[in-house]
C-alpha cells in the first residue's frame, strides 16, 4: 500500500482490480474496432471548437423543464424576476455539478479499464475514453465556473459510482459506468440539448453528446461479449449489481435524501429562497395534484435507455433476477426502440469510419 | 494473464477542490494543450504516409532489423498504455490525471501505428528482449506511482525518444522516418510529465520509497544498456551509431535532470554523468569504430 502523505481533504477508494494482460493483438471485436477508429476521428479540442468568450444570458433556460419542474408550478410565478433568474443558475450549476463529479468517476473508471479488460481492441477503445472524460471535465467545470459555483456530490450517484470504482470484476464496472451512468448522462445531455436555450451549452453538449453515444455504445457491444463466456455464478453476480444500481437511480428519482438534500437547500438558499416556504409550497402543489413530467418527445432515461439496455444485454433473463426486480417493483423495461434510435444514429455517423 | 496490483489513488474524484490543481500545475496544463493541439489520427496519418512513399523503402535484411528494434519499441508502447491508465487513478492530483489520461489514448495511438507499420514490414513479430521485458515488467508491476512515472516516463520514454532522433538522423527509411516524427511529438510531452510532476511525487514519498526509487533506477539502467548491447546488430543494420545514440542518450537525460525542480528531489533521481564522463562511458561500451567494448557484459560479436 502507497506511503505518500495525504491531504486531509483527500479520500482513498482502494479498488480490488486485476490487471489483465493480452498478449495477443490482432483485432477480431469488430464492432469495437469501429469505435476505436471513430473515437480517434472525432476527437475535438474544447479550445478550438467552442467559443468560450460568449456570456450566458442569465434569462436563458439553461436547463429544460424536466430538471426544472418548478417552473410549472404556482410558486414559481409568486417570485421575483431576481430570485428566478438567480435560482435557474444556481439549479442548472447544482444539476450540472453532479455531471461534472460524474464525468470525474468516468474518467477513473475509463482508465482502469485499460488495464483491466482482457481483449486488446477494448482496451485501445477504453484508452479513447479516457482522454474523452478528461475532456468532458474540463468542459462541464469551464461551463459551472462560468455559469455559477461548483456544488458538491449527491449522495445518491456517490454511492453508484464508488460501487463501480471498486467493483472487483470489469464487467461490473462496464454496467456501472457504460450502461447505468453513461446511460443516464446520455439521456439528460440529449434532452438538456434538445431543450436548452442558452447557445455556448448547447454547442457544448452537441460535443459531449457524440462521445457519450460511443461510450454507451462500448458498454452494450462489449458486455454483451463477455456475458457469453461468463462463468454463471460470476454473470448473477453482475446480475445484481446492475440491479442494485438501478434501484439507487430509482430511489434517487423518487427523492433523495442526506447529503442530496442538504446541497439543495443550499442551492435555494444561494437564490434566496427559505427552503421552508419551498418545501411547503412543494408540498401544497402536490397535494393539489401537480406532478413533474418531461416533456413530449424527450427521452426518458431509465425506461428508455438504462433498463432497455440491461434487459438487451441478457442481465435480466434468469428466473432468479426477474423475481428481484418484481419484489422491488422496479419495472423491466424492454422498449428498445429510443436505444436503438441511438445506435443508428451513431452507425450513421461512424459509416465512414 | 492476470496480475493482481492493488489500486491506491490517495485522490477524492468528488471534490471540487480538485480542479485548482490545474491553476497550480501550469506546467501540465500546457502538456494538455499539447496534447490537444498536437492530436493526429494514425487511421489517416498511416495510409497517407505510405502511398506518400509508395510503401516500405528497405532491403529484407534492414526490413528484419528494424523489426527487432521497433517490435521493443511496440512492446514498450502498449506497457506504456496500461502504465499511464494506472496513473490516472493513481497520482493525487487532477491536472497530472488529466495528462496520464491524454496519455494513455496517445499511447494506444502508438500501439497501432507501429503495429500497422510492422504489419506492413512483412516479417514475423520477434519475442520481446528478456532485458526489456523485466524492465517493461517491473514497471508495470509496481504499485508506486513515483516508481511508474520515473521508470516509464523519465527512463523508457526518454530512451525511446533517443533512439527515434538517432533513426530519424541516420536511417533513410522515409515511412519509418515520418511515422515517428508524429510518435516522438507526443513521447516528449510524456517525458515532460515526468519532468514536471516527479519531484512533487518524490516529495510525497517516505525515505524508503525514496531510496527504493533511487535503486530501482540503477536497477533499470543496467537493464536498459544490457537491451542495448543485445540490439546491437540491429542498431548496425540500421546504421544507428551506438556511440553517438548513447552520448545523446546522456545529454537528453542532462537536459531533463537539470529541468527537474527541487534539489531535494533531486538527490532520489540517477544523477546522469557529466558531458566528460558520459563520452567516457559510452566510449568504453561502444567503441567509436562501432564495436561493443571488452567490458560489455552478455554483449554480441559485432557482425
Amino acid at each position: 500500500m502507497s506511503a505518500y502523505k495525504r491531504p486531509e481533504t483527500m479520500e482513498v477508494v482502494k479498488t480490488p482490480l486485476d490487471i489483465c494482460w493480452q498478449w495477443r493483438y490482432e483485432i477480431d471485436i469488430e464492432k469495437l474496432r469501429r469505435l476505436y477508429s471513430m473515437a480517434k476521428r472525432d476527437q475535438w479540442n474544447a479550445d478550438v471548437e467552442i467559443n468560450w468568450d460568449r456570456e450566458i444570458d442569465p434569462s436563458a433556460d439553461v436547463l429544460d423543464v424536466e430538471r426544472m419542474p418548478i417552473k410549472t408550478t404556482k410558486f414559481w410565478q409568486k417570485l421575483s424576476k431576481t430570485q428566478q433568474e438567480s435560482f435557474g443558475a444556481h439549479n442548472a450549476a447544482y444539476m450540472l455539478s453532479q455531471f461534472l463529479h460524474g464525468e470525474q468517476g468516468a474518467l477513473m473508471v475509463a482508465a482502469a479499464l485499460v488495464h483491466a479488460v482482457p481483449d486488446y481492441e477494448a482496451k485501445l477503445y477504453a484508452a479513447t475514453q479516457a482522454m474523452d472524460e478528461a475532456r468532458h471535465v474540463e468542459v462541464f467545470e469551464r461551463y459551472i465556473k462560468k455559469l455559477d459555483k461548483i456544488y458538491p456530490i449527491d449522495n445518491f450517484l456517490k454511492q453508484l459510482l464508488d460501487a463501480t470504482l471498486t467493483h472487483k470484476h470489469w464487467c461490473g464496472m462496464l454496467v456501472g459506468m457504460q450502461m447505468i451512468v453513461e446511460g443516464l448522462a446520455l439521456g439528460a445531455f440529449v434532452n438538456m440539448h434538445e431543450a436548452t436555450s442558452e447557445p455556448l451549452f448547447r454547442e457544448m453538449l452537441g460535443y459531449v453528446i457524440k462521445d457519450e453515444s460511443r461510450h454507451v455504445a462500448y458498454g452494450n457491444v462489449y458486455v454483451q461479449e463477455a456475458l457469453q463466456d461468463m462463468h454463471p455464478d460470476d454473470k448473477a453476480e453482475i446480475e445484481d449489481f446492475a440491479f442494485n444500481s438501478l434501484k439507487i437511480m430509482r430511489q434517487a428519482r423518487f427523492g433523495g435524501s442526506g447529503k442530496g438534500a442538504q446541497v439543495y437547500e443550499s442551492v435555494l438558499k444561494d437564490s434566496g429562497i427559505d427552503p421552508k416556504d419551498f418545501m411547503n409550497a412543494m408540498m401544497q402543489e402536490y397535494m393539489s395534484g401537480w406532478r413533474p413530467k418531461a416533456l413530449p418527445g424527450q427521452l426518458h432515461t431509465f425506461k428508455d435507455i438504462m433498463m432497455p439496455q440491461i434487459v438487451r444485454v441478457g442481465l435480466c433473463s434468469t428466473d432468479r433476477i426477474r423475481k428481484k426486480y418484481e419484489e422491488a417493483k422496479v419495472n423491466m423495461f424492454d422498449d428498445f426502440s429510443a436505444l436503438e434510435q441511438i445506435e443508428v444514429k451513431l452507425e450513421s455517423d461512424g459509416a465512414t469510419a | 494473464m492476470a496480475v493482481k496490483i492493488p489500486q491506491d489513488p490517495t485522490f477524492d474524484p468528488y471534490n471540487p477542490e480538485n480542479l485548482k490543481s490545474l491553476d497550480q500545475w501550469a506546467k501540465l496544463a500546457n502538456s494538455m494543450e499539447g496534447s490537444k493541439r498536437q492530436f493526429w489520427n494514425d487511421d489517416e496519418i498511416f495510409e497517407q504516409i505510405l502511398k506518400k512513399h509508395g510503401g516500405i523503402k528497405a532491403s529484407r535484411e534492414q526490413k528484419e532489423a528494424i523489426a527487432g528494434l521497433m517490435s521493443v519499441i511496440y512492446y514498450g508502447e502498449i506497457v506504456a498504455m496500461h502504465t499511464s491508465s494506472q496513473l490516472v487513478g493513481m497520482v493525487p492530483d487532477l491536472a497530472a490525471q488529466f495528462v496520464a489520461a491524454f496519455q494513455t489514448m496517445e499511447e494506444a495511438k502508438h500501439v497501432t501505428s507501429l503495429g500497422k507499420y510492422l504489419k506492413a514490414l512483412d516479417i514475423p513479430l520477434p519475442e520481446i528482449n528478456p532485458n526489456i521485458r523485466k524492465l517493461l515488467d517491473d514497471v508495470r508491476n509496481t504499485a508506486d506511482p513515483a516508481e511508474k512515472l520515473v521508470g516509464m516516463n523519465l527512463l523508457v520514454e526518454l530512451s525511446a525518444h533517443s533512439i527515434f532522433q538517432g533513426l530519424m538522423a541516420s536511417f533513410d527509411e522515409p515511412v519509418l522516418k515520418e511515422l515517428l516524427h508524429y510518435i516522438d511529438l507526443d513521447e516528449v510531452k510524456h517525458v515532460a510529465l515526468a519532468r514536471n510532476y516527479a519531484a512533487e511525487m518524490l516529495q510525497r514519498a517516505g525515505p524508503l520509497r525514496r531510496a527504493r526509487i533511487m535503486l530501482k533506477q540503477f536497477y533499470w539502467m543496467s537493464l536498459a544498456f544490457r537491451a542495448q548491447q543485445d540490439l546491437f546488430r540491429q542498431y548496425k543494420a540500421l546504421r544507428l551509431d551506438m556511440n553517438s545514440h548513447m552520448k545523446r542518450n546522456f545529454e537528453d537525460m542532462r537536459k531533463v535532470y537539470k529541468d527537474v525542480p527541487g534539489s531535494v528531489q533531486r538527490i532520489w533521481m540517477i544523477k546522469p554523468p557529466s558531458k566528460a564522463w558520459g563520452d567516457r562511458i559510452a566510449d568504453w561500451m561502444f567503441p567509436p569504430e562501432g564495436k561493443p567494448g571488452q567490458a560489455a557484459t552478455g554483449a554480441p560479436a559485432a557482425s
